[in-house]
């Protein structure tokens, strides 16, 4: 038999224990923690907030540059092959009437308005005839 | 804000426990304490990834462990380039609190625990002072709990034989 003292398991949990249970955080350190996660807290906060003002800075500056792309002249726009249009006299005459352009609604088609000629031939006439009557007016009032 | 109120709260909590394995690990006031800050804070920063407040302790503490180990590994490097310094820290023994005999018995058996093999003390100090299971001792070690059982076999037996006497005493007394 061992005749040497033996501390139990118990016992020498039980000292271990009470050993370190006297070892507790000087309320020193309590409050340097304490201001040390505060401080970590509000820097937490000025990161977010600095997150924040850059994030509305850049969606400024993008929007601000897409404006300018789309007003810029010098816009990428696909280069089309220039169409030279002759464009037709303003008017011209024909037998029987004198065309004149008024609009052009598509390259192939243009509203023309037409005024005829006749017109001034029944002037012509007309302006005859009158002659022709004043004449013989004129020539019985002579003879009379 | 909840979730700010919780952690703070928690971190209070479990600032003895941390304080104390601070102790174990660092066997210094001062290192302990910084020790101590530095796993609070780090603690503070990944607050989000501890998914069940009953497990806080066993997360602080594995936090603690993982710092001291950064801290280790530091001192390592350093003491490659520069001249061993003459080491003058405070005494790492509690304050008196109960009779100087008492207090006398109390000193010796955390020295007989602090001079235990590095894995074996924490083994000791979370298993016993902190009354964790050996499943959660070896979460915060890093370890297995069948590493857990023989460093606590190992740690018990050294520390009965450094405190034989101290158990005459206790027995005398009774």
């Amino acid at each position: 038999m061992n005749d040497k003292p033996h501390i139990t398991d118990d016992a020498l949990d039980g000292l271990l224990r009470s050993a370190v249970a006297a070892q507790t955080a000087p309320p020193s350190l309590r409050n340097s923690v304490r201001s040390a996660v505060a401080r970590e807290q509000s820097n937490g906060s000025r990161r977010l907030a600095v997150a924040a003002a850059a994030a509305c800075v850049a969606l400024g500056w993008i929007a601000i540059a897409d404006r300018y792309d789309q007003s810029a002249p010098t816009s990428v726009a696909p280069q089309t092959p220039e169409v030279v249009v002759v464009e037709p006299p303003t008017e011209f005459t024909t037998s029987n009437h004198i065309v004149v352009r008024h609009e052009r609604v598509a390259p192939n088609v243009t509203v023309v308005q037409l005024v005829p000629t006749y017109e001034s031939e029944k002037r012509v006439r007309r302006e005859a005839l009158a002659r022709s009557i004043r004449n013989r007016v004129a020539q019985r009032g002579g003879a009379s | 804000m909840a979730e700010a109120g919780f952690s703070e709260r928690l971190l209070e909590l479990h600032l003895d426990g941390v304080y104390r394995y601070a102790f174990r690990l660092t066997q210094d006031a001062d290192a302990a304490a910084d020790l101590t800050q530095e796993t609070m804070l780090r603690a503070w920063r990944r607050r989000t990834s501890l998914r069940d407040a009953a497990a806080a302790k066993v997360w602080l503490l594995r936090i603690a462990d993982n710092a001291w180990n950064d801290t280790l590994r530091r001192k390592l490097r350093l003491r490659k380039h520069e001249e061993p310094a003459e080491q003058e820290s405070a005494d790492p023994r509690p304050p008196a609190t109960g009779g100087v005999e008492h207090q006398e018995t109390l000193n010796r058996a955390l020295a007989a625990l602090d001079a235990l093999p590095d894995r074996q003390r924490r083994v000791m100090h979370l298993a016993v002072c902190e009354s964790l299971p050996q499943a959660e001792v070896a979460e915060v070690l890093g370890i297995t709990t069948q590493a857990v059982k023989a460093s606590l076999a190992a740690g018990r037996k050294r520390l009965r034989e450094q405190l034989q006497d101290i158990d005459q005493q206790l027995q005398t007394k009774r």
